[in-house]
């Protein structure tokens, strides 16, 4: 699977199972591509001082289950109870999902439209975090609405125990939210050397 | 869970010093730290461990400056038992990502 192929993530718990995600991920075209299962294992918020932003840095456990496995089809029985592609509209842009799809035991949790996303290196580890641009669609069963949010994440996916590679990280993540006065000489913040992220 | 905007509930140190002297390797430090501290990390093998980093804004949290995020919340932090923190999405539009010259 092409890593920038997948356009949108529809996350879901099963409401006889509180700690397990169900993440499905779908194609631009709509197709259900790959499953991934998870748990948190630790969620840490960090405020940078007198800083704009603030941080939530969290690891999930995640087991990947792609298309030509058993578990993917069993997963995906016991989510749908039609075709998974009818999950999403035909509305552009998507501003809810269609529920009738899913069973009565599935909890929807949230639709993330990833809209951008840039590819990063590193020097310590070859492989390439990235950088997503994502609409993220929360759903509240309280008020039976949906909440839009436009925001920006950074994943990185496997993360090793390394102490150098977590250092690199770190200091890409803080440099993408400090003001230009704190940067460092290795990390460039340009007002005016942009360069627009790449499109999906 | 902050995966459906509600509050959750968390431990904050409010008697912890803190400052608001912007150290950058101390913050990294602390971070590594909090990572490192996973168990599920422990071993070096393990390729399941995905990191996601959420740029947004914490509601509360232990430093001197975030009274003026209390709002509502200002009440329960006197408990100094477990307390309430709220994580809120940022507008990326505000964020200096996009201005990062990326290599």
């Amino acid at each position: 699977m092409k890593k920038n192929q997948i356009e949108y993530e529809f996350t879901c718990q099963l409401i006889t199972d509180s700690t397990k995600y169900y993440t499905l991920l779908f194609s631009k075209s709509k197709h259900l591509e790959q499953i991934r299962v998870s748990q948190i294992y630790s969620k840490n918020y960090i405020r940078l001082p007198n800083l704009l932003l603030d941080n939530l840095y969290e690891l999930r456990n995640v087991t990947i289950h792609n298309s030509d496995s058993m578990e993917f089809r069993t997963i995906s029985n016991f989510i749908f109870k039609e075709t998974p592609s009818d999950l999403l509209n035909d509305a552009q842009p998507i501003t809810q999902i269609n529920q009738n799809v899913l069973r009565f035991s599935v909890v929807p949790i949230s639709l993330k439209i990833i809209d951008e996303e840039q590819m990063m290196s590193l020097m310590e580890s070859t492989q390439e975090p990235r950088f997503r641009n994502i609409r993220y669609l929360l759903f509240n069963s309280e008020h039976d609405h949906v909440k839009i949010l436009n925001t920006m994440e950074y994943r990185i996916h496997p993360i090793p125990k390394n102490k150098d590679i977590l250092k690199e990280i770190c200091d890409e993540v803080i440099s993408a939210i400090e003001p230009a006065a704190f940067s460092s000489q290795k990390y460039k913040i340009s007002l005016n050397k942009t360069k627009s992220m790449s499109n999906v | 869970m902050f995966d459906r905007a509600m509050p959750e509930r968390y431990n904050v140190r409010a008697k912890n010093n803190s400052t608001d002297v912007y150290d950058r390797n101390s913050i990294i430090k602390k971070i590594i730290k909090f990572l490192d501290d996973v168990p599920g990390l422990s071993d070096k093998n393990n390729q399941s461990v995905e990191l996601t980093i959420y740029f947004g804004y914490i509601n509360f949290i232990e430093q001197p400056s975030f009274p003026k995020k209390y709002g509502d919340l200002k009440t329960l932090v006197s408990d100094k038992a477990d307390q309430i923190i709220h994580f809120s999405y940022g507008n990326p539009t505000k964020m200096n990502i996009l201005k990062v010259n990326f290599n």
